[in-house]
């Protein structure tokens, strides 16, 4: 064909579509500058610099900029999604291949002090915490209370986003975590808590494990855990359980939680249960510690609106997964909450964050992995008290603890280095220790070794 | 920048067109608007190597124009000049870490000697003009700035193709008015920024998913890891990523091509084609006369025609062939695997010049089957710089490394990309130029369905590329052109 002799009137669409999102693209005003569906602040226009714009990254930074913020850029994403979604036909998506491993390649070469000593786990000094993981004094933490010398924690170097959540699977609309068993993390979680539950015991303080599972190891059929190299984690805690001393009494919340898996008790874009979930595994918990459960219709029922989470953005398809609810179930009474967080206060145990952008909705529970947090029932006076061991997993399902406690302390392990958590019984003469980290945490390096150094 | 940037669609292009569109009628200001855009787009990516791209043109210009003064062998000592000092600066930039590695261990001020964008392309096209001068094939180029044009121009300046001074002499600096297919030249351009970002894309990063990424390719301390990956990579699963990888490099690379060729005949500028179904080959002689065209030109009519081609000694055609593929390898990247992947071709090209040419003319589909099986196992030669890696992966193709068959994660990869292997698949043939032509000869003279067919074809699909891919361009950080570090 002679192209020459075809009307060049044909290529004005294109050039007015060129021109119309050219002159938009200038718009400065448009152009975004958070990514609601990324969790992220998007590339800001970069500082000039002479050595900057003689190595490129001046406009390196530009082109990354004019990218990153370009305006209409969800509804762009949106169709790119939906196109991605032609490639192929499977429910089953993931990024990259699947580890075979355990969580940590390395778990077997980190050694691990003896549980029974005293001294604190040795870490490097050179490097210094994160602002968040600074030691916290107990006195700011828990206001009312007074502090006894004992030996000082030194807090790990490590970021919280550090730890390992396992490789992002998406299965049709749902998004969730890769986890495998660790046995050698296993035999050390449960030694661990096995030699302070012994311990405990001779004063007469319980101690409850009660991990929170992943919901890969609930909601997926069995089957399908060994192909995407995941462990069953009713075996894993039943492996853990079984090596565990008999002063530990042993909450399946695996279980319980499977028995309800019709129920909406996990996120699809977040790694963490639901609050309906942590229900579930309050009740459990309350099953195997002879207490009795508050009910759900005792408690205020409170939809805060559409939620995004953590997986989203990392599995292939985030735009096909279905959009969450935060829902809440406020419990009721005279109950106060205290944080610790640098500066203490009351602060509310399920806060509103109705009115907020979706994205990291969950910090509404719990002030938001502060490091120690008190609730106190004072409808409960002569109630005993809890210590509940826990992480961000715990933080929707501690408030349900006020309606059978006098006093709750829920200390975030991440992030509490004041005392040792044997120390902290005796001085709150705490009544029950609730150990609720949640599964993979059991099975990861960076975690056993906290754990060795809070139950040491 | 790249073409298949959001900056360079939304920002670059428009205003160069424009730009452009404002000096019609006057050549000179024409040259001069695509002198100052090709500059800026060069010294984008890389600020302070436009000073070498216009010390490299200058060299070029200065010994053309010694070169048509001299006489006899005064113009080979211009041209041995114009060769020794633009390869011995491709040869600092490309290869001194690859040269020093040989006597021992890379000082560290080699090792940090960074890549010019586009230089293997630019210097040969330079070299093209300075011996096509010399031979009396072009005609020597009295402007300075139009020698730098002709080296920088933002088409085909970084990643080709290898456009020689004698194609677009007399279009872009000849006395006759240009004569732009302003359409053509935009279902062109759009077709190729389709292929880059909707198929190209995707296909590259299932590829990395089955094969490694770039990144942990780069990292030497994690050799062990990267090995027992690839060890461990299923049978169907090295096949799933290395068939990926060669629709990706293809569709890539063309898509590269076609932009550019697009972008030229919008101005009024014709390249020639570089790329011609190559996969559609039956034979690597025809693979090669149908993938990347102007470097397969370059080395037949500058290297190996020179040496004396075949029309000489059996053994002399042999190490003629020889030194084209060994240079044909190196010019795609300073590593020894990169030499093993041109040697890989030369064997085979000379196995079929012998009896494997004969054979393979008996049966269509073994002839393909062949073709496909030497070029893909030779992306795997291509794919890994650290050649133990290559072989690893190879072996894994073919079950050796006690690799199983197939697993779970090649099941849900293969699963998930189906549609898209099987567009990119219908992408490398040319069902789409065969659809193109039945249909407008049906439709031809037709009246409205005449009309109605060229809408759709020229109106309607651009723009629904455009728009397609732009929606693929944001956000999409997986963008790199592969034929930039050539």
């Amino acid at each position: 064909m002679d192209h020459s002799k075809l009307s060049k009137w044909y290529a004005l669409p294109f050039l007015c579509v060129l021109a119309l999102l050219t002159v938009i693209s200038l718009i400065i005003p448009l152009r975004p500058t958070v990514s609601y569906g990324e969790l992220r602040d998007l590339e800001t226009f970069p500082a000039f610099s002479v050595d900057a714009l003689l190595s490129g990254d001046y406009f390196d930074g530009i082109t990354l900029w004019f990218s990153d913020t370009f305006p209409g850029r969800e509804g762009w994403i949106d169709v790119s999604q939906s196109m991605a979604t032609l490639y192929g036909h499977s429910e089953i998506a993931f990024s990259g291949t699947l580890s075979d491993t355990p969580v940590q390649p390395s778990l077997q070469e980190t050694p691990l002090p003896d549980p029974s000593g005293d001294a604190p786990v040795s870490l490097p000094e050179e490097t210094a915490a994160s602002e968040e993981t600074q030691p916290t004094s107990s006195a700011e933490s828990v206001p009312g209370e007074t502090q006894t010398a004992e030996t000082e924690f030194v807090p790990p170097e490590i970021e919280l986003e550090d730890i390992f959540i396992g490789q992002a699977i998406q299965i049709g609309d749902t998004g969730y975590n890769q986890l495998k068993i660790s046995p050698i993390m296993s035999d050390k979680y449960a030694k661990t808590l096995s030699g302070f539950a012994d311990r405990m015991a001779e004063k007469g303080v319980r101690v409850i494990s009660a991990p929170a599972p992943t919901s890969i190891g609930v909601m997926v059929d069995p089957a399908y855990l060994q192909q995407l190299n995941c462990s069953p984690q009713d075996e894993m805690l039943d492996y853990m359980h079984n090596q565990m001393s008999d002063n530990v009494i042993k909450v399946d919340t695996v279980r319980k939680l499977m028995a309800h898996k019709d129920e909406y008790i996990f996120y699809r874009t977040d790694h963490h249960w639901s609050a309906l979930g942590a229900y579930y595994a309050y009740q459990a918990v309350c099953e195997a510690a002879g207490m009795e459960a508050v009910a759900l219709e005792d408690m205020t029922y409170w939809n805060q609106g559409e939620m995004i989470g953590s997986i989203y953005g990392k599995v292939p398809y985030p735009r096909k997964l279905k959009r969450d609810e935060l829902e809440c179930w406020v419990p009721q009474g005279n109950i106060t909450m205290y944080r610790s967080d640098r500066e203490f206060g009351e602060f509310p145990m399920i806060r509103d964050v109705s009115n907020q952008k979706p994205e990291g909705k969950y910090c509404a529970f719990l002030a938001a992995d502060a490091p120690i947090v008190h609730i106190v029932n004072e409808d409960l006076p002569d109630g005993p008290n809890c210590l509940i061991f826990k992480d961000s997993f715990g933080n929707c399902f501690t408030p349900y603890f006020s309606q059978n406690y006098h006093n709750v302390y829920a200390i975030d392990y991440r992030k509490y280095w004041d005392t040792s958590m044997a120390s902290f019984v005796e001085k709150y003469d705490i009544d029950d220790v609730i150990i609720a980290p949640y599964m993979i945490a059991t099975q990861d390096t960076n975690a056993g070794s906290w754990f060795q150094n809070h139950f040491r | 920048m790249v073409f298949s940037s959001l900056l360079f669609l939304y920002g670059f292009f428009p205003f160069s067109l424009l730009a452009y569109g404002l000096c019609r009628g006057n050549q000179r200001a024409q040259n001069t608007v695509l002198l100052i855009f090709s500059l800026i787009f060069y010294a984008w990516g890389e600020p302070k190597y436009v000073l070498l791209l216009m010390a490299m043109a200058f060299t070029a210009w200065l010994c053309a124009r010694q070169t048509d003064k001299a006489q006899g062998s005064g113009k080979k000592v211009w041209v041995g000049v114009a060769s020794t000092v633009m390869l011995a600066l491709l040869g600092h930039f490309k290869y001194a870490s690859l040269i020093c590695g040989i006597f021992g261990p890379v000082p560290q001020w080699v090792q940090r000697i960074a890549l010019p964008i586009g230089i293997s392309f630019y210097t040969f096209q330079l070299l093209t003009y300075v011996v096509d001068v010399a031979r009396g094939d072009a005609q020597t180029q009295e402007s300075y700035w139009n020698v730098l044009l002709y080296a920088a121009l933002f088409h085909q300046c970084i990643a080709g193709p290898i456009v020689r001074y004698q194609t677009i002499d007399r279009e872009l600096f000849g006395p006759e008015k240009r004569s732009p297919e302003l359409t053509a030249g935009v279902s062109r351009f759009c077709c190729g920024l389709a292929k880059k970002t909707l198929l190209a894309n995707p296909c590259g990063a299932l590829a990395d998913t089955m094969l490694l990424t770039d990144t942990a390719l780069a990292g030497g301390a994690a050799f062990e890891e990267n090995l027992a990956f690839l060890t461990g990579q299923s049978v169907l699963g090295s096949w799933l990523g290395i068939i990926a990888y060669g629709l990706h490099i293809y569709l890539d690379f063309s898509a590269y091509s076609d932009m550019a060729i697009g972008m030229g005949r919008m101005l009024g500028l014709h390249y020639l084609e570089n790329f011609n179904y190559p996969y559609i080959s039956r034979t690597v002689t025809e693979f090669w006369r149908r993938w990347h065209i102007s470097l397969g030109t370059f080395f037949r009519d500058y290297v190996y025609i020179p040496l004396g081609g075949s029309r000489c000694a059996p053994w002399k055609a042999i190490r003629n062939t020889f030194i084209v593929w060994c240079l044909t390898g190196l010019w795609h990247g300073a590593s020894w695997n990169f030499l093993l992947w041109g040697l890989w071709f030369f064997v085979f090209l000379m196995l079929e010049r012998w009896e494997l040419g004969k054979l393979l003319k008996k049966s269509r589909i073994l002839s393909h089957i062949y073709l496909l099986t030497v070029v893909l196992v030779g992306w795997m030669i291509f794919r890994f710089t650290d050649i133990r890696l290559g072989l690893a992966a190879i072996r894994s193709l073919f079950g050796l490394n006690g690799n199983p068959f197939t697993d779970f994660t090649t099941r849900i990869q293969f699963q998930s990309h189906m549609f898209l292997l099987l567009a990119a698949t219908v992408a490398c043939l040319p069902a789409a130029k065969l659809v193109k032509e039945r249909g407008t000869s049906l439709v031809c003279h037709r009246g409205p369905w005449e009309k109605a067919w060229n809408v759709v074809l020229y109106c309607v699909i651009p723009v629904l590329l455009l728009l397609l891919s732009t929606a693929g361009l944001v956000g999409d950080s997986y963008n790199p052109f592969i034929y930039f570090r050539f």
